[in-house]
């Protein structure tokens, strides 16, 4: 790669991508090296940094409106390569893409600078702004990426930075179990991502946007997949844009990623992280286009998570939960969207919902105090009229309805019964079993030894696994 | 044949078996460990002039002056091997903690690098098998350690002279059958390679069920986890990594047996798919942190022999990749849980949170960095070996792109929970003054993350390390005939 060859466009596509990840490297290696981290200038760094990603990303997307260019691919060779294979870096923004780089670039900008107030003193602040960087970088990696093989390095640098952050509090108990909760479902759905890469390879010889897919965005024309391998492509890659997006049955992962501070909430659970899951299904229309039970089932999950996360979300109990609920509703509506073929409009839907969930978001930690504001500018007028819309419907099954939604459709339930427990249960029998295949030689394990000096006098096995 | 400027290669063995034996006088914890990395050290530094040597000599093998033609031999094959494990032993002696500077563990593992690099360089059957006895006897020396109430367990059980003994009758069965024909017994690897070995199938059989049986693939597993949680965790690791097992098959059984590999290889990469997959569902039960270690290693240390076995460039790159991987991720993952073990002072059982993460927050980054890797995290060298792997296996093994996605999965979740035990909750056990990671063990672990990082960031530097080595075994696969389609 020559950077003197680079046309503009490709340079700001390039700088866009590339700021984030120089700002997390940096930081990275000077705590390495032992500085402590100052919080000036850690926030003058963020905010630096998404100034100049920002301003890159509006004046490519200005460029690209005036010039009328349908889109810019900026090929920067090959990763690494073997005489008979190698691996393109290829950076491609459409118009599908570059609004989503453009709202990320300012949402990450703004939720930043939120942040430096909001975590002020606290012990993990450098911690949370190095997987802000981090995560700024996977996600615009995958909005600009040229190649599934691509997406997914983004896909999963936003993955484990989510997980982190969540259990970012780390000394409490509850944010790491739910941490480790969230990534087991995060890397099942990862696997289909990354199965179904390997099918496109294996059908249509590359997982290149540009070879796959023919024409301008939306209504591109597929090449080289037939239509068996177009379901189970689809299938699989609504199986990881599910996990993403929190859709049924991965629903329940969403409300426990709360015990996050509230900006990396905002900035993953409001606006960019569950919207990669829609993303990507948008980027593979082609392939649900040619495969109508793929396209039938985006609907289905779809319009059942609008419906679990508008119930559940009418009986949360605290204000985050709500929000978190009241996003997979409207996620659900997206993928419906999707599969119905309404590109434009769920585009849209998507960059709306970014914006309006963010604001909701950050405002959460104040909506008592803007509450009590309002009823006070109201004088005390603001009074509930106590109509719900429940109260129409007979009692049994309001009841019946509540215990679902409070439950959040008993997706957590089903997932434990049906998935996790039966999995569970074929690894302790296969770890009983090797026991009994060694067992001439074992002795009992000295697990009791570390109990005096943890302050359990029991040795009791308090944690023990989280499935 | 070309030959080495110096006797690197008998510099490079016996510099630690030299260490190993005045290790095992000193009477100072301090003076031992310095013994140690001086021999470890000298040896390093050998192995790493012979890798120079090797690539500026191009295709050519290189022949050690001064030892009879046909004993010590080094090519592309073996020298960066030799050069990985030397580095791996070397900062595993210098990481060590201090009071695990037990003499005869120092002197095993010393014995073990030299055995190892021993068999790397043999050029023949009868040398390569005898530095694999060797490197068991290393191994399976008899510790002093007070509280080793199971010795024969972590030493492997029965497993590991088993394969000893099915080597021995792989190398007596070549002899008998060359001598059947009453010709000489082709014990050196070149003729092995160029004219193939006697013995069919059986001869094929036990060399391959040794290197199965040592590198605990699934159903010769189970002395590994035992082997992990009771032994020393530095010495057991360093005998894991050594992976003998993959070079006897890289070296031996697919060049000297090209036509029964064709036929036979499929079910050696099916087995190594079934380990992966086995010990990562096996996992799923396992709260101990050191058997999780184990079944991890197991698992993605199971994608190099089906790498090898996929018989593509990109295959064999691609398991060369894991092999490097595999070897620093679970070297310094060790590293760190050994540091940590001995900063609590108690063997950790991974009942509960430990929230050792606040009081050791640049070990806690080391591991996660270190574990991500290992399961192909973007960006470091992992995600790249699984990539090759994947490519290599698309059109031969197409399985392996399904078992390695999900084992890599669940082994991911193991990592993170392991991670979480270990660093994340709330801190029950106090600290103070315990220090964070020493200098001595953050430039050994930061020589680990630059590889590993920079591996993944620049992936071409590595790649084009090993692809001589790669397409040397892609081209005798295919001239196995494994390729359906050759690309």
């Amino acid at each position: 790669m020559d950077l003197a060859q680079l046309t503009t466009p490709q340079l700001l596509l390039l700088l866009t991508v590339a700021l984030p990840g120089a700002a997390f490297l940096g930081l990275a290696i000077a705590w390495l090296l032992g500085w402590t981290g100052s919080e000036r200038v850690i926030s003058r760094v963020t905010g630096l940094t998404y100034v100049a990603t920002t301003l890159s990303a509006f004046t490519l997307f200005a460029r690209m409106l005036g010039q009328s260019e349908p889109s810019v691919t900026v090929p920067l060779g090959p990763w690494f390569e073997v005489p008979t294979y190698s691996f393109p870096l290829t950076l491609f923004v459409d118009p599908l893409s570059m609004p989503l780089v453009l709202a990320t670039s300012v949402l990450i900008g703004l939720v930043g600078t939120f942040a430096q107030r909001y975590l002020h003193r606290e012990k993990g602040f450098l911690r949370f702004f190095l997987l802000l960087h981090l995560f700024g970088f996977g996600s615009v990696l995958v909005f600009s990426a040229g190649s599934y093989d691509l997406i997914i390095c983004g896909w999963e640098l936003v993955g484990i930075t989510s997980v982190m952050l969540i259990a970012f509090f780390q000394d409490r108990r509850r944010p790491v179990e739910n941490a480790i909760r969230v990534f087991a479902i995060y890397r099942s759905a990862d696997a289909g991502l990354l199965i179904g890469v390997f099918l496109l390879h294996h059908a249509a010889g590359s997982a290149m946007f540009s070879e796959l897919f023919q024409g301008p965005w939306p209504g591109q024309a597929l090449t080289g997949l037939d239509g068996a391998s177009a379901t189970a492509i689809g299938l699989l890659f609504l199986f990881a844009g599910a996990g993403k997006a929190a859709q049924v049955p991965f629903s329940g992962w969403l409300p426990r990623a709360m015990e996050g501070p509230t900006p990396s909430s905002a900035i993953f659970y409001g606006a960019i992280s569950v919207h990669a899951g829609a993303y990507l299904l948008l980027r593979s229309e082609p392939i649900l286009r040619a495969s109508s039970v793929a396209a039938w089932a985006v609907i289905a999950i779809g319009a059942v998570t609008a419906i679990v996360g508008g119930l559940s979300g009418r009986a949360a109990a605290d204000v985050k939960t709500a929000l978190a609920q009241a996003s997979l509703a409207q996620l659900g509506l997206i993928f419906v969207e999707i599969g119905l073929g309404l590109t434009w409009l769920a585009l849209l839907h998507i960059s709306g919902h970014m914006v309006i969930r963010t604001l909701q978001f950050l405002r959460a930690p104040s909506v008592l105090r803007d509450y009590h504001r309002i009823h006070a500018v109201a004088e005390g007028r603001i009074a509930s009229d106590e109509l719900y819309y429940e109260a129409m419907l007979p009692a049994g099954l309001r009841a019946w309805l509540y215990r679902l939604a409070s439950d959040r459709g008993h997706l957590d339930t089903i997932l434990d019964r049906f998935f996790i427990g039966p999995l569970l249960a074929l690894a302790r029998l296969l770890a009983d079993l090797e026991r009994r295949r060694v067992s001439p030689f074992e002795t009992p394990r000295p697990s009791a030894r570390l109990a005096p000096v943890l302050g359990d006098p029991n040795g009791r096995a308090e944690g023990g696994h989280h499935g | 044949m070309a030959e080495l400027s110096l006797p690197l290669m008998s510099l490079a063995i016996l510099a630690p078996w030299v260490a190993a034996i005045a290790v095992l006088r000193g009477e100072n914890p301090d003076a031992r460990r310095v013994t140690a990395m001086l021999g470890s050290g000298i040896s390093l530094l050998a192995a790493l002039e012979i890798l120079r040597e090797v690539f500026l000599a191009g295709e050519v093998s290189l022949a050690e002056p001064f030892v009879p033609p046909g004993w010590l031999v080094v090519d592309s094959l073996s020298a960066l091997p030799m050069a990985l494990f030397s580095a791996v032993a070397f900062g595993s002696l210098t990481a060590l903690p201090r009071r695990e500077l037990r003499p005869t563990v120092v002197s095993a593992a010393l014995l073990l690098q030299g055995a190892t690099l021993a068999a790397h360089a043999s050029a023949n059957l009868l040398g390569f098998a005898t530095a694999w006895i060797l490197s068991v006897l290393a191994f399976s020396w008899r510790q002093d350690s007070a509280d080793d109430e199971s010795a024969s367990l972590w030493r492997g059980g029965t497993l590991l002279p088993a394969s000893c003994v099915c080597l021995a009758i792989g190398v007596a069965w070549i002899a008998w059958s060359a001598d059947l024909h009453h010709a000489p017994a082709p014990y050196v690897f070149e003729e092995l390679a160029r004219s193939g070995a006697p013995g069919g199938v059986w001869a094929f059989g036990f060399l391959v069920l040794a290197a199965l049986l040592r590198k605990g693939v699934f159903p010769f597993h189970s002395w590994v986890a035992p082997a992990f949680e009771r032994g020393p965790l530095m010495l057991v690791v360093l005998f894991i990594n050594g992976h003998l097992g993959v070079y006897l098959v890289a070296r031996v059984a697919i060049p000297a047996f090209p036509q029964i590999s064709q036929e036979s290889l499929g079910i050696v990469s099916g087995l190594a798919m079934l380990t992966a997959i086995y010990a990562a569902v096996l996992a799923l039960a396992e709260v101990h942190p050191r058997r999780l270690l184990a079944l991890l290693a197991i698992s993605q240390a199971s994608f190099i022999l089906a790498g090898l076995s996929a018989g593509t460039a990109e295959g064999a790159a691609g398991a060369l990749a894991y092999w490097l991987v595999v070897t620093v991720a679970t070297s310094s993952l060790a590293a760190i849980l050994s540091a940590v073990e001995s900063r609590v002072g108690l063997p950790i059982t991974g009942d509960r949170f430990l929230g050792l993460g606040q009081r050791f927050p640049r070990l806690a980054v080391f591991f996660v960095v270190c574990g991500l890797a290992l399961v192909g995290m973007p960006g470091t060298l992992g995600f790249c070996a699984d990539e090759l792997l994947l490519h290599g296996a698309l059109q031969s093994h197409p399985q392996i792109g399904f078992a390695l996605p999900l084992a890599t999965a669940l082994n991911a979740y193991h990592l993170f929970r392991l991670f979480c035990k270990l660093f994340l909750g709330d801190p029950g056990v106090v600290l103070e003054g315990v220090p964070d990671a020493r200098p001595r063990e953050r430039w050994v672990l930061v020589c680990g993350l630059l590889l590993l990082i920079g591996g993944g960031l620049f992936p071409n530097q590595v790649v084009s390390l090993q692809e001589r080595a790669a397409t040397t075994i892609a081209a005798v696969s295919q001239v196995a005939g494994f390729l359906p389609h050759p690309h």
